[in-house]
């Protein structure tokens, strides 16, 4: 299993909300495929997927806030 | 870093759209630094990622009667106008070779901005409350970015002198229309004695390069 973490989005940003999911539960996905939107001070940015696999689980939902080092999602390769 | 600009002078939203995306690939595909694109459009109304429907004040047919289409974006923000009279700058740079940060980045959109305001006289400022760039009069420019693989695209408008009344049918990035203004409420006639653009690009470049 691999966890998909929030990465460092720039100097002084904690967190991010979660805006769209472009995968679900059970997608098949290969490494540095778009899994997630996020959104903070009016940006929009995508977090790849670390691995190839599949989809095992979504930790947070569209909405959600999450912290910089968070898990977002986890991978079963 | 060294960018071009494109002026795509008076377009229709959905072309430079499409645009912005075709130099965001060709920026991906050729690791290259990316190109900064002028545009007018005709009355649209775009809503982001953080749209709320209380925004939306009058339904999609009242604004389509009134000649303006709606298009859900991946942009960060609410709701917002473009249309004629207001410059749109969407800049399709590769942040790699500026800095990996999200909040330089829209923090340097700002700068860019006031610096252009400083050129024609008025003083610009940042808003605790909500990213944009504000005068004493009010909001004059607004912003939403998308940033993929660190390539941004999306970006910032300005109000030169866009017809209000599209601005009272929305709660524009949430706010109440009579808090945006623009150059023309501000300066009068006067501002188009200016040549914006160049003004623009300088201010851009300035901060950018």
């Amino acid at each position: 299993m691999v966890d998909v973490v929030l990465p460092e989005l720039g100097e002084g940003i904690e967190k991010a909300t979660v805006s769209y999911w472009h995968v679900q539960v059970g997608d098949a996905i290969n490494e540095g495929d778009d899994l997630v939107e996020l959104t903070t001070d009016k940006a929009t940015f995508n977090v790849p997927a670390p691995a190839s696999g599949k989809v095992a689980a979504i930790l947070k939902e569209e909405g959600d806030e999450i912290k910089v080092g968070e898990a977002l999602a986890r991978i079963e390769e | 870093m060294k960018f071009d600009f494109l002026d795509l002078g008076f377009v229709d939203y959905a072309s430079a759209y499409q645009l912005q995306k075709k130099i965001w690939q060709a920026t991906f595909d050729r690791d290259s630094e990316g190109v900064v694109i002028l545009a007018e459009h005709n009355s649209v109304y775009t809503r982001g990622r953080s749209f709320n429907e209380s925004s939306m004040l009058k339904d999609k047919d009242f604004l389509n009667r009134q000649g303006a289409q709606i298009y859900d974006i991946e942009r960060g923000g609410d709701v917002t106008y473009h249309g004629p009279g207001q410059i749109v700058l969407y800049p399709v740079l590769n942040l790699k070779f500026h800095k990996k940060d999200l909040r330089a980045y829209v923090y340097d959109l700002e700068e860019a901005v006031i610096k252009f305001l400083q050129h024609l006289g008025i003083k610009g400022f940042r808003n605790q409350l909500q990213r944009g760039v504000w005068t004493e009069s009010g909001k004059i420019s607004s912003l939403g970015v998308a940033i993929r693989r660190w390539i941004a695209f999306h970006g910032v408008s300005i109000n030169v002198n866009p017809e209000k009344k599209y601005f009272n049918y929305i709660k524009p990035c949430g706010l109440e229309a009579g808090d945006i203004t623009s150059l023309f409420d501000i300066m009068g006639p006067e501002i188009f004695q200016h040549q914006l653009k160049p003004i623009l690009r300088n201010s851009f470049s300035q901060v950018f390069n």
